[in-house]
């Protein structure tokens, strides 16, 4: 099985429901939504984000989504010093965080601002002023989840980077797609998943017909995630 | 969409420019060593445990994971390191550093020399000032080459980065041993000082013309005050220490030291990705 990702461009509406689907399930820290957080760079990215270009002539905008690419040549594997980054046979890249010390070293690397490190602030803020305050369970997490996450090893921890894990923990190792959570809340249909070694997935005939593209090409990285619409 | 690095910043800035000191002032240890000035030697071998170990400690005060920091020292006898990492090399390199300084560095503090036989050995002395210096140069390179190596952030990506922070290595080094009035370095730190200031100015010219995000760096960096002061600073240091007294090869150690850490500071935090 290899499992693929494809946006359409041109069905994203910016709702993101895909960015409190990711939320929601791995835990991650929401500081991004506040006010005060509004036009920070990485550091606040979360592992699912939509941002948007606008078009003057004739006047449009579009929704950008993104995720890691899972490239299939690994810059962040390539530089991670513990081994903490690694492949799985389906080739998904995913990051061991008991053995990831934090460097950052993965995230200069990344051509595609896939990753980020939670950084001690956010969590401080998290912690003293909490989005939901009445959220106790939440709280254990910082304060600003809506339910507390889904258990799983590669779940949002304060001291690991994170990234997008196509939600590999819903994969049940029995050669079966799954459905990561971001697909499957997204109201247009934007966000699709298929895989790749199957000659009757259409979402797979996407990228094998040339609709869908990488965003990169020219990074010679490959990937796992293809746009159709262009960006 | 480009984005600046806020991922390393002034702390990376700052160990980097610890590590250039360290780097050639085991050199100049060997040298003045072999010369028969352990005084001096001491000193530089002094520094080259006690630099190095002080940019781990800020690299592990930068972790996610501080309490983890120990997997940096020599890290390659780690079983998970990942050998394809500049920073496995890097940090071991870093490591054998502090491990020749120190045995380099031993035989020559009294009381010390009655425990640190080997010192006795001109042989062994010898080979261990040969060893410390290699790394110490392979220290000075490595600061380039981790950031060089990948192609992230395209204004580091570029073979002058490493050659960038090899004269930075040969300017830091030899201005500490200019602070301590030894004049016959003060070649070198011209040298190494005008030889980081004009590598720094072609890889921003060049950078400039390069990708959208070296291009910006590049111009970002162009009119930023610590890369601009840097430059200065660095020509200054080349003009005071070519002529060779006391007092001018003591001002172009400080100024040379001084604009090591600014160029870096500025090469480290002009770095840009563009993201699609």
């Amino acid at each position: 099985m290899k499992p693929v990702f494809v946006i359409d461009v041109n069905k994203c509406v910016g709702c993101r429901a895909c960015v409190a689907a990711c939320v929601v399930e791995h835990g991650q820290v929401f500081t991004a939504a506040k006010p005060a957080n509004m036009g920070k760079p990485q550091t606040v990215k979360l592992r699912t984000w939509v941002e948007w270009r606008e078009y003057e002539d004739p006047p449009a905008r579009r929704f950008i989504s993104s995720l890691c690419y899972h490239c299939e040549d690994t810059p962040c594997q390539r530089v991670c010093p513990t081994g903490a980054t690694y492949k799985t046979p389906e080739g998904v890249v995913l990051v061991d965080k008991d053995l990831c010390i934090g460097c950052g070293y993965c995230i200069i690397a990344c051509p595609y601002g896939s990753r980020y490190r939670p950084e001690p602030h956010e969590w401080k803020e998290a912690e003293e002023k909490p989005l939901v305050k009445e959220a106790e369970a939440g709280t254990a997490y910082g304060g600003v989840l809506f339910k507390p996450p889904v258990s799983n090893k590669w779940a949002f921890r304060m001291d690991a980077v994170d990234k997008c894990t196509f939600c590999y923990h819903r994969y049940k190792g029995d050669g079966r797609l799954w459905s990561p959570a971001c697909v499957e809340v997204c109201p247009t249909g934007s966000r699709l998943f298929g895989d790749l070694d199957d000659p009757n997935d259409p979402v797979a005939e996407l990228v094998r017909s040339g609709v869908a593209k990488l965003a990169r090409p020219d990074l010679k990285t490959g990937g796992r995630v293809y746009y159709v619409g262009g960006l | 969409m480009i984005v600046r690095n806020q991922v390393w910043g002034l702390p990376v800035a700052v160990e980097m420019t610890l590590l250039a000191v360290a780097s050639f002032a085991v050199v100049w240890a060997y040298i003045f060593w072999r010369r028969g000035d352990v005084k001096a030697a001491a000193v530089g071998g002094a520094l080259g445990v006690v630099l190095p170990a002080a940019a781990l400690g800020i690299l592990a005060s930068e972790l996610l994971k501080p309490p983890t920091a120990g997997i940096l020292v020599l890290p390659l006898l780690n079983p998970h390191a990942n050998l394809s990492s500049w920073m496995v090399w890097g940090a071991t390199g870093i490591s054998l550093l502090i491990l020749g300084s120190l045995l380099f560095t031993l035989p020559l503090i009294k009381p010390l020399d009655r425990i640190a036989v080997w010192g006795r050995s001109k042989l062994a002395m010898n080979l261990l000032g040969l060893l410390t210096a290699a790394f110490g140069v392979y220290v000075a390179l490595y600061t380039g080459l981790v950031l060089a190596y990948e192609r992230g952030i395209p204004f580091w990506h570029s073979a002058a980065v490493p050659l960038l922070a090899l004269f930075m290595g040969v300017a830091a080094g030899s201005g500490l041993y200019g602070i301590l009035g030894k004049t016959e370095t003060g070649r070198w730190i011209a040298a190494g000082s005008g030889l980081t200031a004009l590598t720094y100015l072609i890889h921003l010219h060049l950078s400039s013309l390069g990708p959208a995000a070296a291009a910006f760096s590049a111009q970002g960096a162009a009119s930023d005050p610590a890369a601009l002061g840097g430059v200065a600073l660095a020509a200054l240091a080349t003009v005071a220490a070519v002529f060779g007294r006391r007092p001018g090869v003591m001002a172009a150690g400080i100024l040379a030291i001084a604009a090591v850490f600014l160029i870096r500071a500025s090469l480290l935090l002009w770095g840009a990705w563009d993201f699609p």
